[in-house]
């Protein structure tokens, strides 16, 4: 019997594990970042991972957004840069063109931004957002 | 008989002044009446039980919210509302608030203690001056701020409220120069600045803190003392107060964001309801600064300005150790009962340790908040009376040696140590390459233009010439060129040529060099 459970527990070692999800990840950073573009904080609001001050911290969001005339990520690159099960960290780069309502003043900076992804019932959020760590 | 009477009488006073009320002051109240004072886990986390014991704030003492306005009618806020507010939106003398942000800050700060209604405010005691700047979905241009400020201080505001974005919290060369001035002249004017740190993800100083270093930025904390999700925090930081799913006062009418104008599921409630964000932090720090105020009344803004930084308790065992490293949470999270208890301000030994300032991991949450990134800095602003502090200490080491010509650019691949002659800078943090450079010639220019002397092309947060580093008089002295994103030296962001010590940290854009004899 526990020969057996012993075959059973080193067959499962051996299977092959399931691959990696990184479409999701992207996915939901490609979204985020359309969502920027869009200057829409309820797309952004529902990209964030569930918590119970998801919904709180829009009056916030909706300010600043309102400070943008346009905003546009240019030549974006997405890639997975770790996963491990239900959390990945994607990194974005490219350049960010931005003109601001008041006054019209405008200009381009580069972005490599780390974006934090967890899935939660089968659906991948935002968690956080990072730089480059020094 | 009569004299003995007298001894008597001016002994028990004695006893009464100096043993039972200092005993009566320290003792907790008990807890208030108000129905939603349980849901206001803020309060008890600072202390605000014990700092009421000592004082709730004076009616002399006022704090302007220039933000969307404020419900005048508000049952938790009515006797706090001063009746002379001001509306920069329309340009008429009524600041009745469309949005129901600057309600919400409003009862953080002064919602009334013990009524048997709602919650409570920190410094229940004190007076809000009402500054509408905001429009009713929540914008507020430059003039209108710049105005509403200029207003709060006209008005005899001893505390400003601002939680608010704007262009002039960018951190770019378009940041409001009118703002900045208004911030200027209210530190003049014996004013202290609270900046909330923001909420975006970009490591960029609020521009207000770049122009006025005597501000007290603050940053977001949640109930467990961790810095919250969507907080932004660094170097620039000077204290951490709750933020996190903050019970306040809302308008008992429709407003914006009360208003089917949002999805239900972001709809807030009218008369109460929670809010998250460095808008909600900020306000805590004022209404600490307005009790200090009331308490002690003739401290300067500096004095309040330490005794809130310099009492904070310690959250930082709550975070990774290069949270205190780099002193991204500033002196801790506010402690009101701390505070309020010194007869003086003195220095937090957090608040004194000279840390190492560098690059900022950002960690930001809330994910987009603020993305809007770019550059954005975010939203709360406090202003209260302050005193500038004094300028940096002189140099106090012996001459220096005298320095050869100026060098070509240094790569910062090697250090050149045939030319050094005024020390060397050291990059300890930051996206560049480990480095050193030689510090040679009259002056040196740091950026990430290929002219420079100091190259640092990796940072996308330097500006092309981003600080000036010279020797005058045996003395090395760093400038900031206008940079977006400004320059600080051990961790304190500068506003003219300050002297750079031999093992001070310069921190330019996202870069943190060390100065080496």
């Amino acid at each position: 019997m526990l020969h057996f459970a012993f075959c059973i527990a080193l067959l499962a070692a051996c299977a092959p594990s399931p691959p990696a999800d990184t479409e999701g990840p992207v996915r939901a950073a490609e979204a985020f970042v359309a969502a920027l573009e869009a200057r829409d904080a309820s797309a952004i609001i529902r990209l964030l991972e569930p918590s119970d001050w998801r919904g709180e911290i829009g009056p916030e969001l909706r300010s600043y957004l309102g400070l943008m005339e346009e905003l546009e990520l240019r030549d974006p690159q997405y890639s997975v840069l770790e996963q491990q099960g239900d959390t990945a960290v994607v990194q974005v780069t490219g350049s960010f063109a931005y003109s601001f309502a008041e006054g019209g003043a405008s200009g381009e900076r580069p972005v490599d931004l780390r974006v934090e992804t967890v899935r939660v019932a089968d659906t991948w959020y935002l968690r956080g957002l990072d730089l480059p760590q020094p | 008989m009569w004299v003995t009477g007298c001894f008597c009488i001016l002994h028990f006073a004695f006893c009464i002044s100096y043993l039972l009320l200092p005993a009566l002051a320290l003792a907790q109240i008990a807890p208030p009446n108000d129905p939603l004072y349980e849901r206001q886990w803020a309060l008890e986390r600072i202390g605000a039980p014990c700092a009421w014991a000592r004082s709730t704030g004076s009616q002399a003492v006022t704090v302007a919210v220039v933000d969307s306005g404020v419900d005048l009618g508000h049952p938790d806020l009515v006797q706090r509302v001063r009746k002379d507010g001001f509306d920069f939106v329309d340009n008429d003398d009524d600041p009745r608030d469309e949005n129901g942000h600057g309600t919400h800050v409003a009862g953080i700060i002064a919602a009334a203690l013990g009524n048997g209604e709602g919650g409570a405010g920190l410094a229940p005691g004190v007076q809000i001056l009402p500054v509408r700047v905001m429009s009713a979905e929540g914008s507020g241009s430059d003039r209108a701020i710049a105005a509403g400020i200029t207003y709060a201080v006209d008005r005899g505001a001893r505390v400003i409220n601002l939680s608010l974005g704007a262009t002039l919290l960018l951190a770019t060369p378009d940041s409001s120069p009118q703002v900045i001035r208004a911030i200027r002249n209210a530190l003049a004017a014996d004013v202290v600045v609270v900046v909330a740190a923001g909420n975006d993800f970009v490591p960029l100083p609020n521009a207000i803190v770049g122009e006025n270093s005597a501000v007290l930025v603050v940053a977001a904390s949640d109930r467990d003392d961790h810095k919250a999700d969507f907080s932004n925090s660094g170097p620039w930081v000077d204290v951490t107060a709750p933020g996190e799913r903050i019970v306040s006062t809302m308008p008992t009418y429709e407003v914006y964001l009360t208003s089917a104008a949002l999805p239900p599921e972001e709809r807030f409630e009218q008369r109460y309801d929670s809010m998250s964000g460095t808008s909600q932090a900020a306000p805590f720090v004022s209404a600490l600064a307005a009790l200090l105020l009331s308490a002690h009344p003739d401290w300067s803004a500096d004095q309040v300005r330490e005794a809130i930084t310099g009492y904070a308790a310690d959250i930082y065992p709550n975070h990774p150790s290069y949270y205190r490293r780099l002193r991204l949470l500033g002196s801790g999270r506010l402690d009101a009962c701390a505070a309020l208890a010194q007869e003086r301000p003195a220095s937090n030994p957090l608040a004194a340790l000279l840390v190492q300032v560098g690059a900022i991991p950002l960690a930001v949450g809330a994910a987009g908040v603020c993305l809007l990134a770019l550059a954005l800095v975010g939203a709360g602003i406090t202003v209260a009376r302050h005193r500038r502090p004094p300028p940096a200490p002189p140099l106090a080491s012996g001459p220096l040696p005298s320095f050869t010509p100026s060098p070509a650019a240094n790569t910062g691949d090697t250090l050149l140590a045939a030319q050094v002659a005024w020390g060397t800078l050291r990059i300890l943090t930051g996206p560049n390459a480990p480095a050193s450079f030689a510090l040679a010639g009259a002056e040196l220019i740091i950026g990430r233009q290929s002219g420079c002397a100091i190259q640092l092309p990796g940072d996308p947060t330097l500006s092309r010439q981003h600080a000036r580093l010279s020797l005058r008089d045996g003395r090395v002295l760093v400038e900031d060129l206008g940079s977006s994103h400004g320059t600080l030296v051990s961790g304190r962001r500068i506003v003219g040529p300050t002297p750079l010590l031999p093992g001070d940290t310069l921190t330019v854009g996202g870069t943190t060099l060390r100065l080496e004899r």
